[in-house]
């Protein structure tokens, strides 16, 4: 693991009937995972909007990770294809502005994937510990 | 003295249709000059810095900035008038959201300044202008530019916000009178609803297949433009220019930014587009195919944020590639 | 104990028929021997065609049964003693101690951690350990531990350990007294252990040769090797595997003479997995008949191939294992007619699906009749089949012969509504009283949080009583208290004396999942006179203690900020209130064929009124044009008759034939069909509209020789009796179909040519008779043994062509010439017909189209309507209100389409006999000041709830039809539409709560 110091701050969508039941999966079967993902309850991943995730990144987070049901699973039939277009969108948008389009990370994590839950978040904060801290605060003159 | 209230104008950087804009009105001019006294308008009137440097603070009733924040001039000077002006409106999208120009925000000063000087399409191979330049007048000074694009009120307070490319004669014949009887609120001219509220185009309730480029599309005159597959900022827009583009046929582009109330007309757009777009048949559909629908959005970035990147949550180009 | 209904097996099956029941206000009781209910499904990884995780979409019917008040559930209990007749049985039912009290038992797993005992876990298939106290699997309901009292050690660790205090050693099993009116039996299948039939594949021999549920085991991501296919010679991934089909099914000899229906399809779907997760694997499957007959299936195959499945056609006559370890598999390729041997890394065998394994006793303590296989023996296979052969008994799934997930929960349905049957006089339990609440809308949020310990579960891994205190600062929190174990008894008296005292309006409970737990506290919340919707839980135990149990102290300030987050939920939340619309009892059943017929009076006899339109002018469908029906060979006509006979008794039933529907509109309780210019007013709408045969065009000549019908026109013929004396006649199964226009199987097309082909052979003897079939695809009960008789006793050819080399026919002269190669000879055959009957593709019937814009619904490529659940919800359309009987959801054989009628009928009783329907609390609404009209909502709601409103020129949500998933309110591009619980004020609250330092939450 990329060992800067560095401590990055991970916003976590999760839906509540696949994602959300695969981190409490993660969690009875203590799998562990680094304390830097913070996991926000919705119903279904389609209901994060683009400003949800660009709020997240203004904020002061470093990453943004939307789980969703796998296709075909979503309790809403097809709230997470909504979401996939979506995050293909916003990815583009990132890219353009010069932000790693990394850091915004799409996936799909059933309620029966505990070890699934535990590993992405694994890597997401590996991932976001190598891209470095995102300051969109930052002060120009 | 008479008791007309007084007024001014001024652009930053701007294409100068705000300026005509303001001609737009027809007689209506008239019943302006009537309440007021314009007392400061470079375009027609040619004053001097110094001319303003000597106003009382707040002795111009209402001053009109039109054109975003792109150099230190543009700056300096708009500091000053918020000084001398009662009431600042932000007239036109670039000084209320940062408009047409806040593309550039897409690039950092180096890689415009590249482009504009240094590119086989401009006139000389290289060569960049200077800041400071002798002359037989004496010293020339340009302005430098600014680190990226701002909309007015990143800089100075603003009261009331009229965007608008530029703001059109309807739009004016209503903010006029209501700014100079004073009574009205900051964003109060902004409209609360999209320009399908006053499209004369009815949408289908439908999914769309997919987005062509509008120079591959035989547009049909009575259908909705987003439903034959050609982007419309419509539906992201703020309606209150009654959409004279639809009505004729031709696309929403987006000029007025956001309706009241929405911060970032792209992100919203992004969402809507992004969750009605290929939605026919998805599900036999495997990850990739998705995919290369949501390629026919050609250039999101440019077409959602075509007026109002300065004004979007991440504002301007960052580093965070190169590192 | 009084109740309506006992449902015996707590599989996917039996918990359907206790949801159709007690959500009619029938009081059920469901028994299942095991520690948990969820049958077999729950064991499977993903579930075919759609993918779909088998664990995450039975956990939730598994938990609402549990959280149904008309829902009792026996768990680690059997069936003892049976007296009494239908309507007034009375039940001894045997409940093994668990010796562990479930009303006190948190789940939390340290007995589990400190048992010493460890055995082979029956619900891994034997390929890992559980300890001697144990849950069956993680999402097991009810959610307790069970002490295996065979395989305890008596140590007490668990007792010593459990902080709870749940563990009773000197508990007994009893025996319960129940009363009832009707019995579904439920009891579901087992697997074949393929060691004895087939011994020849090496099956407990060599430790590579697996059956198909170990496999789904090592497949799925919480099963024993966390999703990992490995050997277990060696620990290594496979480089090669292959399935075997068939593997003690379709042989008389050597295990079960039937079709076990859904072998075909789960190795497609294993192998096409473990492909997808490992592209250079090589996978092949070793079968006789690739059996893809249902919805989407044939596409799933097809997709299968591509991906590189290979499917090789022969049936392997032994497995061994070579010197270096690998395993050869001996088979003819009856394609290529060559005699090969395979080798690889690891074999799956498909196994028979065998009855249940206490079918014998329970058949004798029921006084039921099993067939000579061992399923329970429906009352008539064909026209009752979910009825056993006792009154008042009746069979769901498995129980009465294999069959896939989605037939198996419309039998279900359909058994729900036969047990309705005796109890119809039967007082039902009306809509619950709400209890009074505060108007909580004008008081400033004051907020309580509790923040839990769990035992040691969370206190031992982070500080509880700091992150109690820093909430305390936290504006709008006026109290906050900790306790041990948040969800007992004692701490809801706790928080309903701290909300009168503090007179709080807000409940924020730090603890464990809202999603098992929520319901719990938000019951508390109601019982304290404030709304259920008040109250935010975060989750500092699975989110947090449980997975950083190496940090306490990042663990705790993790912990601070998710309760952080959750007050600053909290601030913004309102009350809720779940809009109740009434629904009557009047149903529009749309189609006269039998679907519609036996919804039409499975409706009627329980009371409900049908109005049931036809567009013909008589009732009956497809039955007035075929002569019999597979595989009973009744006759279709007669059958017909009485079922129209029974309509026309049914004084319930208004018919109206010559029918042409003009329009419907509204929703659930409030819809107006306008029916040959009448409009009539239902409450649900029955969508039985079955299917029709694609034009024949000129396929196989067609049109230009009256000798070349289809086979509904062949049916007819031979009803009309006039086909001369044949000497030849030839059936070509799959015209139109298996191709890439119509890639989809017709499901029905194969029996028709087999029982039409043995009709031919009984009148005419001498005829020959030939069958040219890509796969032939029978798998029904009794249909598999059919093809058998027709094949053998019959002496019907069977021929094979595969698609691109399809038969030709020459017409003209006296008799028709057809020149087809038989891919099993690789031979070009020439062949004299009189006759030439085309199986025709079938697709949806014409009215789709039309309907599906007046409901806003869907419909697939083929016009049949897209049900709300390939698996779970195959009777229901996503709009609620609206449901699926028969072909019109696709084609399918009379038992299976009375079946599935029944059970759209209970679908449609849900709502009616409940007399209402419930909105969700969470929804979205419209802001009609800021709607502009774009419609962009409209495109996007998977429910059809939202209307457009032509005169206001706005968005319109039906609240009742909203399912709450908030993806109109992100898709709405000038934020006019909000979800209610999840506003996006709340979000970005949330978000600053989590990120900013200072932010005032």
């Amino acid at each position: 693991m990329a060992d800067n110091g560095f401590e990055p701050k991970i916003i976590v969508f999760l839906c509540n009937w696949c994602s959300y039941g695969g981190g409490d999966l993660a969690g009875v079967n203590r799998e562990q995972y680094p304390t830097n993902v913070l996991g926000i309850k919705v119903m279904c991943s389609s209901r994060v909007s683009p400003e949800h995730i660009m709020e997240s990144f203004n904020d002061g987070a470093d990453g943004v990770l939307i789980t969703g049901c796998h296709p075909g699973d979503c309790h809403y039939i097809d709230g997470n294809y909504k979401t996939f277009r979506k995050i293909g969108l916003i990815s583009k948008m990132l890219e353009d502005l010069g932000i790693n389009p990394k850091r915004l990370r799409l996936e799909w994590i059933s309620s029966a994937e505990g070890g699934k839950f535990a590993q992405v978040m694994r890597e997401m904060t590996e991932q976001i510990r190598g891209l470095g801290p995102l300051d969109l605060k930052e002060e120009v003159e | 003295m008479s008791d007309k209230l007084k007024i001014g104008f001024y652009w930053c950087a701007a294409c100068g249709g705000c300026e005509i804009s303001v001609l737009d009105i027809d007689d209506m001019i008239l019943d302006v000059v009537e309440k007021a006294e314009i007392v400061f308008w470079p375009c027609a009137m040619d004053p001097k810095y110094e001319d303003v440097e000597k106003m009382d603070d707040g002795e111009m009733d209402i001053v009109f900035v039109n054109g975003s924040i792109r150099s230190d001039e543009n700056h300096e000077m708009v500091k000053l008038l918020r000084q001398k002006a009662k009431k600042v409106v932000a007239y036109g999208s670039c000084s209320s959201i940062g408009g047409l120009f806040g593309l550039g925000n897409l690039y950092d000063n180096d890689e415009l300044m590249e482009y504009g000087y240094n590119t086989p399409s401009t006139d000389k191979d290289g060569v960049m202008p200077l800041d400071d330049n002798m002359v037989p007048e004496g010293d020339l000074h340009l302005p430098g530019l600014t680190h990226h694009v701002r909309p007015l009120d990143e800089v100075i307070d603003v009261d009331v916000y009229l965007p608008g490319c530029p703001p059109l004669p309807n739009q004016l014949e209503e903010a006029f009178p209501a700014l100079l009887s004073g009574e009205v609120g900051k964003y109060d001219l902004i409209s609360q609803k999209s320009v399908c509220d006053v499209c004369p185009l009815e949408r289908e309730e439908k999914k769309i297949p997919r987005l062509y480029p509008i120079q591959e599309k035989k547009l049909e005159a009575e259908e909705c433009i987003l439903d034959q597959g050609v982007l419309c900022m419509g539906p992201a827009t703020s309606g209150m220019c009654d959409g004279p583009c639809p009505e004729v046929g031709h696309p929403c582009i987006g000029c007025n930014g956001p309706v009241r109330g929405v911060k970032d007309q792209g992100a919203r757009m992004a969402s809507a587009l992004g969750s009605v777009l290929g939605a026919e048949g998805e599900e036999r559909m495997d990850e990739d195919e998705i995919s290369e629908v949501v390629k026919s959005v050609r250039d999101p970035t440019g077409s959602f944020y075509r007026f109002s990147l300065p004004t979007s949550y991440l504002r301007y180009k960052r580093r965070d590639l190169h590192e | 104990m009084k109740k309506d209904v006992l449902i015996i097996g707590g599989g996917i099956s039996g918990v359907q028929s206790a949801l159709d029941l007690a959500e009619k206000g029938y009081e059920v009781v469901l028994v299942d021997r095991s520690p948990s209910i969820g049958g077999n499904m729950v064991k499977l990884d993903k579930t075919f065609p759609t993918n779909d995780c088998s664990i995450c979409i039975s956990a939730p019917k598994m938990v609402e049964a549990s959280r149904n008040d008309n829902i009792t559930i026996l768990t680690y209990s059997e069936i003892k003693d049976l007296i009494g007749s239908a309507g007034g049985f009375d039940v001894k039912i045997w409940k093994r101690t668990k010796y562990v009290d479930p009303d006190i038992c948190t789940g939390c797993g340290d007995c589990e951690t400190a048992c010493p005992v460890e055995v082979p876990s029956e619900f891994e298939q034997k390929l890992s350990d559980r300890k001697g106290i144990y849950v069956e699997f993680p999402q097991s309901v009810p959610l307790t531990y069970t002490i295996d009292y065979d395989n305890c050690v008596g140590c007490a660790a668990c007792e010593r350990v459990c902080d709870a205090g749940a563990i009773n050693f000197l508990d007994t099993s009893q025996v319960i007294d129940l009363e009832v009116g009707s019995i579904i039996v439920a009891t579901g299948y087992q697997m074949m252990q393929p060691d004895e039939w087939r011994e020849e594949y090496g099956y407990g021999k060599y430790p590579d040769v697996l059956n198909a549920m170990e496999y789904e085991r090592l497949l799925s991501a919480s099963g024993p090797t966390g999703g990992k296919v490995l050997k277990r010679s060696d620990g290594k991934p496979p480089e090669s595997v292959a399935w075997i089909q068939c593997v003690g099914s379709r042989c008389k000899q050597k295990g079960m003479p039937y079709c076990s229906r859904v072998c075909c399809m789960y190795s497609t779907k294993q192998a096409s997995i473990s492909k997808g997760e490992n592209p250079d694997l090589d996978t092949a499957v070793y079968y006789m008949d690739l059996r893809a007959y249902g919805k989407d299936f044939q596409q799933y195959y097809d997709k299968a191939k591509d991906k590189g499945v290979r499917y090789l056609r022969g049936r392997p006559s032994r497995v061994y294992e070579q010197s270096d370890g690998k395993l050869a598999i001996e088979y003819e390729d009856t394609e290529k007619g060559e005699v090969k041997t395979d080798v690889v890394d690891m074999v799956v065998l498909s196994s028979a699906i065998l009855p249940s394994s206490g079918n014998d006793k329970l058949s004798e303590i029921l006084d039921i009749s099993l067939d000579e296989y061992g399923f329970f023996e429906s009352k008539d296979m064909l026209t009752a089949p979910v009825d056993s052969t006792r009154d008042g008994i009746y069979l769901a799934g498995c129980a009465q012969s294999p069959k896939d997930i989605p037939d198996s929960v419309s039998q279900a349905s359909g058994a729900a509504a036969r047990a309705l049957m005796p109890l119809r006089d039967r007082k039902r339990k009306g809509r619950a009283e709400k209890k009074p609440e505060r108007d909580v809308s004008k008081e400033e949020p004051r907020i309580g949080v509790f923040v839990c310990h769990c035992g040691k579960n969370i206190a031992n891994y982070l500080d509880v009583e700091e992150v109690a205190e820093a909430t305390k600062n936290m504006p709008g929190v006026v109290h906050v208290d900790d306790s041990m174990f948040a969800c007992s008894e004692d701490a809801q008296t706790v928080i309903k004396d701290a909300i009168k005292e503090h007179h709080l309006n807000r409940i924020v409970v730090s603890a464990c999942s809202p999603r098992t737990h929520a319901p719990l506290f938000q019951d508390t919340l109601e019982e304290a006179g404030l709304n259920r919707y008040l109250f935010e839980m975060s989750n500092i135990r699975n989110h947090c203690s449980w997975v950083h149990s190496d940090d306490p102290e990042k663990a705790t300030e993790k912990a601070k900020l998710l309760t952080k987050m959750a007050v600053a939920k909290a601030k913004r939340l309102s009350a809720l209130t779940e809009e109740e619309i009434d629904v009557g009892d009047r149903t529009l059943v749309i189609g006269g064929g039998p679907a519609g017929m036996e919804t039409a009076l499975s409706l009627s006899r329980c009371g409900q009124k049908v109005t049931l339109v036809e567009k013909e002018a008589e009732l009956g469908g497809k039955l007035r044009r075929l002569n019999t029906l597979f595989p009973t060979d009744i006759d279709a006509r007669e059958f017909a008759d009485s079922m129209a006979h029974q309509v026309g008794d049914e004084k319930n039933i208004r018919v109206i034939l010559s029918a042409e529907i003009e329009d419907i509109e509204g929703y659930i309780g409030n819809y107006t069909a306008t029916v040959n210019g009448e409009e009539i007013e239902v409450d649900t709408i029955v969508l039985a509209t079955g299917f029709k045969e694609i034009e024949a065009e000129e396929r196989h000549g067609y049109g230009k020789d009256p000798r070349v019908m289809t086979q509904l026109e062949f049916d007819e013929a031979l009803s009309g009796g006039g086909l001369g004396k044949p000497e030849n006649v030839v059936f070509i199964n799959c015209v139109g179909a298996l191709e890439e226009e119509r890639p989809w199987c017709c499901r029905v097309g194969c029996g028709n040519s087999l029982k039409n082909a043995k009709e031919i052979k009984q009148r005419y003897p001498d005829a020959n008779v030939y069958i040219l079939y890509k796969d032939m695809r029978v798998f029904g009960k009794r249909e598999e043994e059919y093809y058998m008789d027709v094949e053998g006793d019959d002496g019907v050819i069977f021929l094979r062509y595969s698609t691109g080399q399809e038969p030709e026919v020459v017409t003209g002269k006296d008799k028709l010439q057809l020149k087809v190669h038989d891919n099993l000879l690789d031979e070009d055959l020439e062949i004299d017909a009189d006759y030439v009957v085309l199986a025709m593709q079938l697709e949806g019937d014409e009215s789709a189209p039309i309907l599906k814009k007046m409901l806003k619904i869907s419909s697939d490529p083929a016009g049949f309507y897209m049900e709300a659940h390939a698996k779970l919800r195959p009777l229901e359309l996503p709009s609620e209100g609206v449901y699926l009987a028969g072909g019109a959801h696709y084609p399918k054989n009379i038992s299976d389409t009375l079946a599935q009628a029944e059970g759209a009928a209970s679908k449609a009783m849900v709502p009616m006999m409940r007399g209402y329907t419930k909105s969700e609390g969470i929804i979205s609404v419209v802001d009609d000041e800021l709607c502009s009209g774009c419609k962009m909502c409209i495109s996007v709601c998977p429910y059809g709830a939202i209307e457009h409103d032509p005169e206001e020129g706005v968005a319109v949500i039906t609240d009742v039809l909203c399912k709450g998933c908030g993806s109109c309110a992100s898709v709405c591009p000038i934020g006019a539409i909000d979800q209610k619980g999840y506003e996006n004020d709340t979000i970005m609250a949330m978000i600053k709560a989590a990120l900013l330092e200072d932010e005032v939450v």
